[in-house]
C-alpha cells in the first residue's frame, strides 16, 4: 500500500500555535476595540430606537387617533381635544419675561429707594411688564394674518349674512388692537429712552401717561368687540394665555408621558359626559386593542408636539379639552338641571339617503357569506371594536360575551330572521336599537369601511364568543 | 524532623532549598491537572520532540475526564484536511460557542411576550457587548447547521456510515434533528415578526399531521394554545435552553464515544473492500492526539472564532424586525433557509402529504441508510449509483429551496409589489435607506392642510378618477416615464438634485420598479412622492402610483393582448385610473441608512 503524507494547511505543531496564537491576539484586539466602542453604539441604538417609536406612534395616531384628534392633532370641534397644544404640554408663553421679572425683583430687594439704579430697575421692570402684555395681547387678540383670508372669503360669499354681520366687529377689533400693540410698543421704546443721560424726563412721561389713555380706551373698545365676536360664534375657541395647564387642572401629579401613556392605557370613561365619542381605553390591559409597546410609541408620538408653541399654532387649535363638571366627580349631576352636559341622544345617527340605501342592500346580500370568525378577530382589533365592547363589560360599549345569545332574545322580540340580522343591523347601522344603559357612540365610518364578507367575518367571530 | 507538627511544603524548601521545591511542587500539579504530563512532557510535546518511557501523552487519555472520549492516536491517513474537512470538529465548536453566547443571553431574556422584545431591544442597546453576543449567538447558529449539514453531506459522500459505523451515522442523524431544531426554536424568542410567522407556518405543519386528534394535540402541545402566545413562547424556550441541548449532549457522547471505537474510517484504497483496519495503525503511521490532533483542532477553533469575531463585528448583525404581531402578516413570509425547501414543496401540494409525508420519509430513510445500503464498498468507483441518487436529491433540494422563497409562486398585484419594493414592511429598502435631510430639503406640500392623507386618498379614490393626478401631481415629486417633475410642474433632474444624491437614487428606483419591472402589469403608469412635515424632526412620505385599470379575468388576472394588457373602459370609452399607494414617518435620529 502506497501511503502519502496527508495535505494539512499547518502541517508543523508550530505552525498551528502560531495560528492560534495570532488568532488569540486578532480577537483579544476585536474584542477589545468593540468593547470601548460599546457606550457609543449603545447610544446610538438607543437615539435610533426612539426615533423609530415615534414613527411608529404617529403611523399608529393616523389609523387609530386622527379620526377623533385630527391628523395634526389639533383636534376636531365637538369631538375631541387637539393634544398638538400648549395647554396639554403646560408651556409658558412668558417664560423669558418671567425669568427677566424676577431676576429684576431679586435685584430690587437689594436695593432702596435712594439708591441711583433703583429708577432704572424700575424702568426696566415696567418695561419687561408691558413686553409680557404684548405677547399676551397677540396670542389673544391679534387676527391680523387671518383677515387676509376672510377678505378673501367674503368676497367670494358677497351675500354670506353671517360673514357680513361681523365685517365691522372684526375690523374694529383689529383697528383697536393694532393702536393698543403700537402704543405700548412706543412706550416700551420710552421707556428705553429714559435711560439715557440727555432723556428730558417730563415730556418722555408725559407723552407715556398720554399713550396710556390711548390705550385703556382701546382695550376696553377691544375686549368689547372681541367678546361679540366670540358671542356671535364668529370667533371660535378664545384662546386664555394664562391658562391652566391641562395637568393641574385635573390634579395629576406625574409627568406628561405617564398622563398620556395613562389616558391611552385605560380611556377616559368620564369624557361620554361631554363628548359624542369617549376616549376609549385602547391599552391590551385594559381590554383595548394596542400592545403596551404600542402605547409606549403613541405617547412618544404626541410628546414631540412639544416645543415652542406660537401664535399661529394656537389658531389651528380646533377644540381645547373639557374641564370636568364637578357634579360628575362627586355623581350627584341627575335630576340638576342644565348642571351637567348630555349625552348625545340620537335616533337615526349619522346616516344619509345613499348609505341606508347601502345598507339595506348590504343586508339583502349579507346571507350570501360565510364568515370566518379567524378573520373577524382581526378587523374586530383592527377596527378598535375591542376598545368600547370590552369582554367582560365595563366598556362605552355592550359586552361582545354573550352577544350572541343576547341578539337571539333582540330577534325573537323585534321580529328579525334570526341572531345574526341583529348584529348586521347593528353594525351597518348603529343606532338602529340602543341597548338600555348605552348611548349610541358607534361611528358611522366602520361599516362604510367594512365589505360585506368583512361584516360577515365579524359576525362569525362575535357569534364564536357563546360557542 | 519536620518544621511544623505535620509533614508540609516547609519541609521540603528546608530540604532541597526554596527553588527546587517550588517547581517540583507546581511539576507535581500539572502532573495531577493534565494528568499525568509534567512541565517537561508539555514542553516536550510543544517542541515536537520525542516522548519518554512510558509515553506520558496517553495517560490523560486513559486517566482524565475529557480526553477519555477522544482516541489517543489517529491513523495518520485521517488527519489531513481531506477526507475529514474538520466539519465535525467544527460542529462541536459551534455548539460549544452557542453554549457559551446563550448563557451570556439568557441572563438579560424573559421568556414572556410582555417583555421578550422589550429584552431584545435592551440588549442590544442597554447591555455592554450584549449586540455581540447576540450576533455571535445568531450567526454561530447558522454556522451549525451548516457545518453540521456539510459533515453529514461528507459521510455520505465517503462511505462513511457503511459497517461497522451504521450507528455512528444513526447518532448523527439524532445531532443533526436537534441542532435544526435548537436552531428554529430559537428563532422564536426574539418574539419579533420574523419569529412569529417562521414559527406559525413551522408550527402549523405539525398541526396538519394525521389523523386529526395527534395533529391537534402536537400542536397544542406544541403551542401551549391553539395559537401562539405565552404558552408556546415558554415551551420553545424550555426546549431551545433545556430539553434540546441536553440531547444534544447526551448524543455528542455517543457520537464521539463511537470515533474512539471505531476510528475515522481509512480512505479506501488503503484497505480491502470489506476490510475495516482503521483501528490496526501501524506504529510508524499513527498520528498522537497530543501533541499534534490537539494542536490542530486548537488551531482551527481560533481561526473559526477570529472569523465569527470579525463577521459579527463588520459584516453581520443579527436582525430584529417589528414587535411580533399576530393580527399583521407580512406580504412574504418565509422559513428559515433550512426549511425553506419545506415551503417549496408546500406549494406542490397538500399540507399533510408534503408537510408531513414526505418529509417523514426523507428523515426516515436518512435514519436508517446505513441499515439500507448494505454494500460493503466505500470506493467512488464502486459508488456511482449512491453519489449520482446523493448529486440528483441535492440539485432537488436546490430547486425546492428556489421554490421556498417569494419569487416562486407568490402573486400579490404589481402595485402592492411595488410599494413594498420601495417601502418593504420590514428592513430598510430604498425609501428608509435615504438620509433625513435630503427629504427635509425637498418638501413637497408646505401647507399641512394640503396632505395626502389616507383620508384624502379614500375620498379621491371615490371621486372623479380624472381628477386624481392633477391633485397628486400638485403635492408631490413626480415621476412619469419620460420625466421627473417637482410639485410646481416644473422638471427636475439630476443636478437639481446634486446634495441630495440618495433621493434622486429612488426617484430612479421607483421609476425602473414602475416602468421595467412591473411596466406590463401596470400601463401608463405615474409614480408620485409627497412629503410633507408633520412634527418637529418627523417627515411624513406618502408613496402613490396611478395606472390605467387593465381588464382582469375570472382568476384575476390581467388579461394581455400582443403583450399589451387590455384596459379597463368606462361607458363613454375612457379609461380607468386606478390608485394605490402606501405612506410611512421618517424620523431624524432614525437612521435606517446606517442599518
Amino acid at each position: 500500500m502506497e501511503r502519502k503524507q496527508p495535505f494539512m494547511f499547518f502541517p508543523s505543531v508550530q505552525s498551528r500555535i502560531l495560528v492560534g496564537l495570532l488568532s488569540f491576539t486578532g480577537i483579544i484586539i476585536i474584542v477589545f476595540w468593540v468593547a470601548i466602542n460599546e457606550p457609543a453604539r449603545m447610544q446610538e441604538f438607543t437615539e435610533r430606537t426612539d426615533g423609530r417609536k415615534i414613527e411608529t406612534g404617529a403611523t399608529l395616531f393616523e389609523s387609530n387617533c386622527s379620526t377623533c384628534h385630527g391628523n395634526e392633532g389639533y383636534g376636531i370641534a365637538n369631538r375631541a381635544p387637539a393634544l398638538n397644544n400648549p395647554v396639554l404640554f403646560g408651556y409658558n408663553f412668558f417664560t423669558e419675561q418671567d425669568n427677566a421679572l424676577a431676576g429684576i425683583d431679586a435685584q430690587l430687594e437689594a436695593v432702596d429707594e435712594s439708591d441711583p439704579t433703583y429708577t432704572a430697575l424700575m424702568n426696566e421692570r415696567e418695561k419687561v411688564e408691558l413686553e409680557r402684555l404684548q405677547v399676551y395681547d397677540d396670542l389673544r387678540y391679534n387676527y391680523g394674518p387671518e383677515l387676509a383670508e376672510f377678505e378673501a372669503e367674503l368676497a367670494a360669499n358677497p351675500d354670506d349674512a353671517f360673514l357680513q354681520a361681523n365685517v365691522d366687529g372684526y375690523t374694529a377689533l383689529m383697528d383697536a388692537h393694532s393702536i393698543v400693540v403700537n402704543s405700548r410698543a412706543r412706550q416700551i421704546e420710552i421707556l428705553e429712552e429714559m435711560n439715557s443721560d440727555e432723556a428730558d424726563l417730563e415730556v418722555l412721561v408725559n407723552e407715556k401717561d398720554q399713550l396710556q389713555t390711548q390705550i385703556d380706551t382701546n382695550i376696553e373698545a377691544r375686549e368689547v368687540a372681541f367678546n361679540d365676536l366670540v358671542a356671535s360664534g364668529f370667533l371660535l375657541r378664545p384662546f386664555d394665555p394664562e391658562f391652566t395647564p391641562r395637568l393641574t387642572e385635573l390634579e395629576w401629579s406625574g409627568g406628561t408621558h405617564a398622563f398620556i401613556y395613562s389616558t391611552l392605557q385605560s380611556g377616559r370613561p368620564v369624557s361620554s359626559t361631554y363628548w359624542d365619542n369617549p376616549m376609549a381605553a385602547w391599552g391590551q390591559g385594559a381590554g383595548g386593542p394596542l400592545r403596551n409597546d404600542e402605547i409606549e410609541a403613541l405617547s412618544d408620538y404626541v410628546m414631540n408636539w412639544d416645543r415652542e408653541f406660537t401664535r399661529e399654532d394656537v389658531r389651528k387649535i380646533q377644540q381645547y379639552a373639557v374641564i370636568v363638571p364637578e357634579c360628575v366627580v362627586a355623581g350627584t349631576c341627575a335630576g340638576e338641571e342644565g348642571s351637567v352636559v348630555e349625552g348625545p341622544q340620537l335616533t337615526d345617527p349619522l346616516l344619509t339617503e345613499d348609505q341606508l340605501a347601502y345598507m339595506e342592500e348590504s343586508m339583502g346580500v349579507l346571507n350570501q357569506f360565510v364568515g370566518d370568525p379567524v378573520n373577524g378577530q382581526v378587523i374586530y382589533n383592527a377596527q378598535g371594536c375591542a376598545g368600547c365592547h370590552i369582554v367582560g363589560g365595563g366598556g362605552a360599549g355592550p359586552d361582545p360575551t354573550g352577544l350572541a345569545l343576547r341578539a337571539e332574545d333582540y330577534a325573537a322580540e323585534f321580529g328579525y330572521t334570526d341572531g345574526s340580522w341583529y348584529i348586521a343591523e347593528s353594525i351597518i347601522d348603529p343606532g338602529a336599537y340602543t341597548v338600555e344603559g348605552y348611548t349610541v357612540l358607534m361611528v358611522a365610518p366602520y361599516w362604510s369601511d367594512l365589505t360585506e364578507q368583512e361584516i360577515a367575518d365579524v359576525i362569525a367571530y362575535l357569534e364564536s364568543f357563546d360557542s | 524532623m519536620s518544621v511544623l507538627p505535620v509533614p508540609s511544603i516547609l519541609d521540603h524548601i528546608k530540604e532541597k532549598g526554596l527553588r527546587k521545591a517550588l517547581y517540583e511542587s507546581v511539576d507535581n500539579t500539572v502532573e495531577r491537572l493534565t494528568p499525568g504530563m509534567n512541565i517537561q512532557d508539555i514542553r516536550d510535546a510543544l517542541r515536537g520532540d520525542e516522548p519518554r518511557r512510558p509515553n506520558p501523552r496517553l495517560r490523560p487519555h486513559a486517566d482524565g475526564f475529557w480526553l477519555h472520549m477522544r482516541p489517543s492516536y489517529y491513523h495518520t491517513s485521517v488527519t489531513g484536511f481531506y477526507p475529514t474537512l474538520r466539519l465535525g470538529w467544527l460542529s462541536t465548536y459551534f455548539f460549544v460557542l452557542e453554549i457559551i453566547t446563550g448563557l451570556f443571553l439568557m441572563i438579560f431574556y424573559t421568556p414572556s411576550p410582555d417583555v421578550a422584545y422589550d429584552n431584545m431591544q435592551n440588549i442590544l442597546g442597554n447591555v455592554p457587548m450584549g449586540q455581540f453576543m447576540r450576533d455571535l449567538h445568531r450567526l454561530g447558529a447558522e454556522g451549525m447547521v451548516l457545518m453540521v449539514m456539510l459533515h453529514m453531506a461528507r459521510t455520505y459522500v465517503t462511505g462513511s456510515y457503511k459497517k461497522p459505523r451504521q450507528f455512528t451515522w444513526f447518532t448523527g442523524m439524532i445531532l443533526l434533528m436537534t441542532t435544526l431544531f435548537l436552531s428554529f426554536s430559537g428563532y422564536l424568542l426574539p418574539w419579533d415578526q420574523l419569529a412569529f410567522w417562521a414559527v406559525t407556518i413551522g408550527t402549523s405543519m405539525a398541526e396538519a399531521a394525521p389523523p386529526e386528534i395527534v395533529g391537534t394535540n402536537v400542536n397544542l402541545l406544541l403551542r401551549g394554545a391553539p395559537d401562539i402566545g405565552a404558552g408556546g413562547l415558554l415551551r420553545f424556550y424550555l426546549l431551545h435552553v433545556f430539553a434540546l441541548p441536553m440531547i444534544t449532549a447526551i448524543f455528542l457522547g455517543v457520537h464521539y464515544y463511537k470515533v474512539i471505537l471505531h476510528a475515522h474510517s481509512l480512505p479506501p484504497r488503503l484497505e480491502e473492500v470489506g476490510q475495516d483496519t482503521a483501528k490496526r495503525a501501524p506504529k510508524d503511521w499513527r498520528t498522537y492526539f497530543i501533541p499534534d490532533i490537539a494542536s490542530n483542532e486548537l488551531a482551527w477553533m481560533g481561526a473559526t472564532t477570529l472569523v465569527m469575531v470579525v463577521m459579527v463585528t463588520w459584516f453581520y448583525h443579527a436582525p430584529l424586525e417589528s414587535h411580533a404581531n399576530p393580527q399583521v402578516t407580512p406580504l412574504h413570509t418565509t422559513a428559515p433557509w433550512y426549511f425553506l425547501w419545506l415551503q417549496g414543496m408546500l406549494k406542490l401540494g397538500d399540507k399533510v402529504f408534503m408537510g408531513i409525508v414526505v418529509p417523514t420519509i426523507i428523515f426516515g430513510v436518512l435514519f436508517v441508510l446505513p441499515y439500507l445500503d448494505l454494500t460493503p464498498s466505500r470506493r467512488y468507483a464502486d459508488r456511482r449509483v449512491a453519489l449520482s441518487i446523493g448529486a440528483v436529491t441535492l440539485f432537488i433540494f436546490a430547486i425546492l429551496q428556489y421554490m421556498g422563497t417569494p419569487w416562486y409562486g407568490v402573486e400579490t398585484s404589481a402595485s402592492i409589489e411595488v410599494a413594498q419594493e420601495m417601502i418593504p414592511q420590514e428592513g430598510v429598502g430604498p425609501v428608509r435607506a435615504v438620509p433625513y435631510d435630503e427629504y427635509e430639503a425637498h418638501i413637497t406640500v408646505t401647507d399641512n392642510s394640503n396632505v395626502l392623507w389616507d383620508s384624502t386618498i379614500t375620498s379621491l379614490k371615490e371621486g372623479d378618477d380624472d381628477a386624481i393626478d392633477g391633485i397628486l401631481a400638485s403635492r408631490s415629486l413626480v415621476i412619469t416615464e419620460d420625466a421627473y417633475f417637482d410639485q410646481t410642474g416644473a422638471e427636475i433632474t439630476e443636478e437639481d438634485f446634486a446634495e441630495e444624491p440618495e433621493l434622486w437614487h429612488i426617484l430612479e428606483e421607483y421609476h425602473t420598479a414602475l416602468f421595467e419591472e412591473y411596466g406590463e402589469e401596470l400601463p401608463n403608469a405615474i409614480g408620485y412622492i409627497s412629503l410633507s412635515q408633520q412634527q418637529q424632526g418627523l417627515i411624513r412620505l406618502a408613496l402613490y402610483m396611478t395606472w390605467d385599470a387593465p381588464e382582469l379575468d375570472e382568476e384575476s388576472k390581467i388579461i394581455f393582448e400582443d403583450g399589451e394588457a387590455v384596459l379597463m373602459l368606462e361607458e363613454d370609452g375612457s379609461t380607468v385610473r386606478d390608485l394605490s399607494g402606501k405612506y410611512l414617518y421618517i424620523h431624524q435620529e432614525s437612521e435606517w441608512h446606517e442599518h
